[in-house]
């Protein structure tokens, strides 16, 4: 019987701690286990033989740390921890466990390993304890989702063994990056792990707290493998306060809600596994019920799919967006952050992200722009997008369960974008169309529902993973065109039981005020069922249909919501006309003020003059009194920040053949840097001015940073360092951008850094801060 | 010799406003940049996740040479810093990733409160760092320690003392290729035993 037969009748139990009884042995902290399996590999057989003596069904090998970032030797290493293991097996029901931790380093964005590095790093060990021999794979003690994700999707590349997942949770129920337990089962169920739950950090009595809610949201079997307590020091050494006696009970407190796999982490002992084995025999385990709720989840929250629609924020997509499309071509990542900020403020539960548009490379923005947004916003992310390629490269890196828009019922379409639903995990919008186009009836679009739901659980992919959109079609060409959408709605919610989702706007193109015709459309939608909207999240008219009709409806508890939105909404009356003037709001940070008066004056002032003579005063004034010590730099931002405000309404006024832009300038944090504020300061700094800044990010290669400069012909870059260990990185990038062009000029800035050091690793400026960078690109560019 | 947890919750510290402005440079704040910095310390607060993990170990100190019972330091300004001491405790001490994750919302989206926001996490850090100190000495002595990057101690040694500390597993520290601390509101130290 394999695991996996075993797990659907029965309890299956698992070993306990290693650390401690190594270091029992003699290990010194410090010192690698993993290197035991080599020197000592009796007392790795004895331990692991121990465990099954108590009742184990399950050991995990001494591999915790056996992966290519901490060691040269991850083979040797994992055939002799897999042999040693195997040694110690001897009878029939005993499994081996492939035990991978976590790399020991951060991914990206907020450390420096790669998502792609971190899957090729996994896949050493994956593939070594395939070779030699495991019965199963669990992936333990991860405190970043994101890494966890990196693990599967190497275990999944590199093996076919069952693949078991247990995540760490500090005392408010969350991991380190603040991934709720909701999200984070979200995400492992549809990655396709056999079984999952969370282990180490905590003892039984406070992980039991937890496991409810872990049972209340997972369909596949629990895994609960807690500490013994709290590590205490005990006349000099080191012990855990929870006794076998006291881990027995909190366990079967466990069992009896539901968990399915239960052992020990650090500090447990065979002891503390042979009063679980002996308390759960004969004990019949509670049946697994499966799950029928939709949900999707970004890095820390998840998104059920319940009473109250989902609203998904439709606005970074470029379709008939001048602006976008702009930003778009020059690379300009800030546009679509903004969107995703504004959106999430709005109200939105998830964000559409399209970036497709002709000349760009969609494989490449789309990634980017998912990585972005997740930088910023903590909401699901719907990738759109009908590049198969840049499909998958956004799924693959993308941290959580996204949701994918869209499949429809060609056979193209399933074939290509079905498997990568299932290998990446994810839920799927469903357009009821295919080769013979969109259906005029109900009828018709259901069909083609049904097709796609039967296909994509030959994928086996779960029907609730399907939300079908029947396609809102303009009522202006077709009058009974929402009629019909209406009734699919209704169709295929009861007959395939699925959830509906519409991209709503359609309905109203080419009429004036179309905010009135869909809105209105919304709420039939709703009334009828309407699961999911991909809406404008800015239109006050959505809003106020959504909240109004979750009041009216009685799923608003105590209408708490509509009051908060409402109540908003009577407040938000512009500021009176104070007297003030654009320089003085921009000096003493009004945004409000800046956006009213700006308003105005670009009735009767031409946007460049505005420029010159409001916006560029204001802002020197606010520099000579941050370079005086007369202000501060939260203040200098704060200026910079109205100043966009500002910037943001000429920029719709200016004529095409009227550039602002007064130079283009390079600016990234070094390789081995990840600190990257300073930057950012000069970034928003020098925008202001009127430059167009091209920011390659923080632990950029020099390679990539001389890559831009050749493609782009920019003459001036700006590079950050904070650490005294990045600045060789810093005079590598200054080497190779000069040997690849002299003319080129370089500023460099950063806290380690003086005039006398900028020097000596050849920058042609020092600048000590975002005020001074303004200066010398003043001079270079001579503006 | 081994290794101990420390945690509080952040609701207990005493977070100094002039400490997070210190930071920036600011000597007179009005009253905006007042309230603003404090409202930030209350959010710093709020997503914290505040934990150390220290030993103690035995020190010989020759020359400009500093023995602990597990590794050996070379730095004249921490073998000032420790004479007399036989005893020391190292610990890293860490107020989490979410600060950090804020940290780089908040400078993309709003600089202003990013840069505000990053010194109520570091004044946050400092006083955890604080508390732990007089928890360890049982007085207050947030001056009596000592870390890797200070005067001529190298930050290379932050590796060894990381590693030796279990840091990642035990409070979820991680090390860069360029030896930064990740969460990088993180601080490790010497503390020494009088």
């Amino acid at each position: 019987m394999n695991i996996l037969e075993k797990l659907k009748t029965d309890f299956v139990i698992f070993d306990g701690g290693m650390g401690t009884l190594l270091q029992e042995r003699g290990l010194k902290p410090g010192q690698s286990p993993e290197e035991w399996n080599i020197t000592n590999s009796e007392i790795i057989t004895s331990i692991h033989k121990s465990y099954f003596e108590a009742g184990a069904n399950v050991v995990t090998t001494n591999t915790f740390g056996a992966n290519p970032l901490k060691m040269d030797n991850v083979e040797e290493v994992v055939f002799a921890a897999v042999r040693n293991a195997k040694r110690a097996v001897y009878k029939e029901g005993q499994y081996v466990a492939l035990d991978i931790g976590p790399t020991g380093k951060l991914l990206k964005p907020l450390g420096d390993l790669d998502f792609n590095d971190a899957v090729n790093a996994f896949g050493v060990t994956v593939r070594a304890g395939d070779k030699a021999g495991c019965d199963l794979i669990i992936i333990e003690t991860m405190n970043d989702p994101y890494e966890m994700k990196a693990a599967i999707l190497a275990a999944k590349e590199n093996s076919s063994l069952p693949i078991f997942a247990t995540f760490v949770l500090d005392e408010g129920g969350k991991t380190m990056t603040g991934c709720d337990i909701a999200s984070m089962v979200a995400m492992l169920e549809s990655l396709g792990v056999s079984a999952l739950g969370v282990n180490c950090s905590l003892g039984a009595d406070k992980l039991k707290e937890f496991v409810p809610e872990i049972i209340a949201n997972a369909s596949v079997p629990v895994i609960v493998n807690p500490n013994a307590g709290i590590p205490c020091i005990h006349d000099g050494k080191t012990c855990f306060d929870s006794t076998p006696d006291d881990f027995y009970i909190h366990m079967m407190d466990i069992a009896k809600m539901g968990a399915r796999v239960l052992g020990g982490c650090c500090g447990t002992t065979p002891e503390h596994i042979r009063r679980v084995a002996q308390g759960l025999e004969g004990y019949e385990p509670k049946a697994i019920e499966k799950k029928s709720f939709t949900v999707v989840s970004s890095y820390s929250k998840a998104c059920i799919f319940d009473k109250k629609a989902v609203l998904i924020g439709e606005r970074i997509n470029p379709t008939g967006k001048s602006k976008f499309k702009a930003a778009l071509r020059e690379n300009n990542m800030d546009y679509i952050i903004s969107e995703a900020v504004g959106q999430e403020e709005c109200g939105a539960d998830m964000l559409d992200v399209n970036v497709g548009l002709p000349e760009i490379d969609e494989v490449d923005f789309l990634t980017r722009a998912v990585k972005e947004i997740q930088s910023v916003s903590t909401l699901p992310l719907q990738i759109d997008t009908s590049d198969p390629k840049a499909l998958e490269s956004a799924m693959r890196i993308y941290n959580g369960k996204p949701l994918v828009n869209s499949v429809n019922g060609k056979e193209e379409s399933m074939s290509a974008v079905l498997p990568l639903v299932k290998k990446y995990g994810g839920a799927v919008i469903a357009l009821t169309l295919d080769e013979g186009g969109i259906p005029d009836t109900a009828e018709g679009r259901y069909k083609i529902a049904e097709k796609i739901v039967k296909r994509a659980e030959a994928y086996g992919i779960d029907r609730r993973d399907i939300i079908v959109d029947p396609l809102c079609l303009t009522v202006s060409s077709d009058k009974n065109a929402p009629r019909v959408t209406l009734d699919s709605i209704k169709l295929i919610k009861d007959g395939l039981k699925v959830k509906v989702s519409l991209g709503i706007s359609n309905v109203s193109f080419g009429l004036p005020n179309r905010d009135y015709i869909t809105s209105t459309f919304f709420s039939f939608a709703l009334k009828d069922g309407l699961d999911a909207v991909i809406m404008n999240p800015y239109s006050t008219e959505m809003m106020k249909i959504y909240y109004a009709y979750n009041a009216l409806m009685g799923i608003d508890e105590n209408c708490a919501e509509y009051i908060n939105f409402a109540s908003d909404k009577k407040t938000e009356t512009v500021a009176a006309d104070t007297g003030i003037t654009l320089e003085k709001a921009i000096i003493k940070g009004l945004k409000n003020d800046a956006k009213n008066i700006t308003k105005q004056l670009i009735l009767t002032t031409p946007p460049l003059e505005i420029v010159n003579n409001c916006i560029i005063p204001a802002l020197d004034t606010v520099g000579e009194a941050y370079e005086k010590g007369a202000s501060f730099l939260p203040q200098l931002l704060m200026s910079a920040e109205t100043a966009n405000v500002a910037f943001d309404i000429i920029k719709e006024n200016i004529k095409k053949d009227e550039s602002s832009n007064k130079g283009d300038i390079i600016i990234a944090t070094v390789k081995g840097d990840i600190h990257d504020i300073g930057k950012n300061i000069v970034k928003v700094i020098l925008q202001n001015y009127g430059y167009t800044v091209h920011d390659l990010g923080k632990d950029v290669s020099p390679e990539t940073i001389v890559e831009y400069a050749r493609k782009t012909g920019i003459k001036l870059v700006g590079l950050s360092a904070l650490m005294t260990t990045t600045v060789p990185s810093m005079e590598k990038t200054i080497n190779q951008l000069k040997s690849f062009d002299s003319s080129i000029k370089i500023m460099v800035g950063g806290a380690v850094l003086t005039p006398e050091y900028a020097e000596m690793i050849k920058a042609d400026k020092y600048a000590k801060d975002a005020m001074e960078a303004v200066r010398y690109a003043k001079y270079i560019y001579n503006n | 010799m081994s290794h101990t947890l420390y945690t509080v919750s952040p609701g207990l510290l005493d977070v100094s406003i002039r400490e997070a402005l210190r930071y920036l440079n600011i000597k007179s704040p009005d009253e905006a940049l007042l309230s603003l910095t404090m409202d930030c310390i209350d959010e710093a607060k709020s997503i914290a996740s505040l934990k150390a993990v220290y030993i103690k170990s035995g020190v010989t100190v020759e020359n400009d040479i500093v023995r602990l019972d597990f590794m050996e330091m070379k730095s004249a300004k921490l073998a000032a810093f420790l004479n007399g001491c036989n005893e020391a405790y190292v610990f890293a001490a860490t107020i989490g990733m979410r600060a950090d994750m804020l940290v780089n919302k908040y400078l993309k989206t709003e600089a202003s409160r990013g840069v505000i926001f990053n010194a109520a996490c570091v004044a946050l850090e400092e006083a955890f760092c604080d508390r732990l100190n007089g928890y360890l000495l049982g007085v207050d002595s947030s001056t009596r320690r000592f870390s890797p990057g200070y005067g001529d101690l190298s930050l290379e040694y932050q590796r060894e003392i990381l590693a030796y500390l279990d840091a990642e597993r035990k409070i979820g520290v991680s090390l860069t290729d360029g030896c930064l601390m990740v969460p990088t509101k993180t601080v490790t130290a010497i503390v020494g035993i009088k």
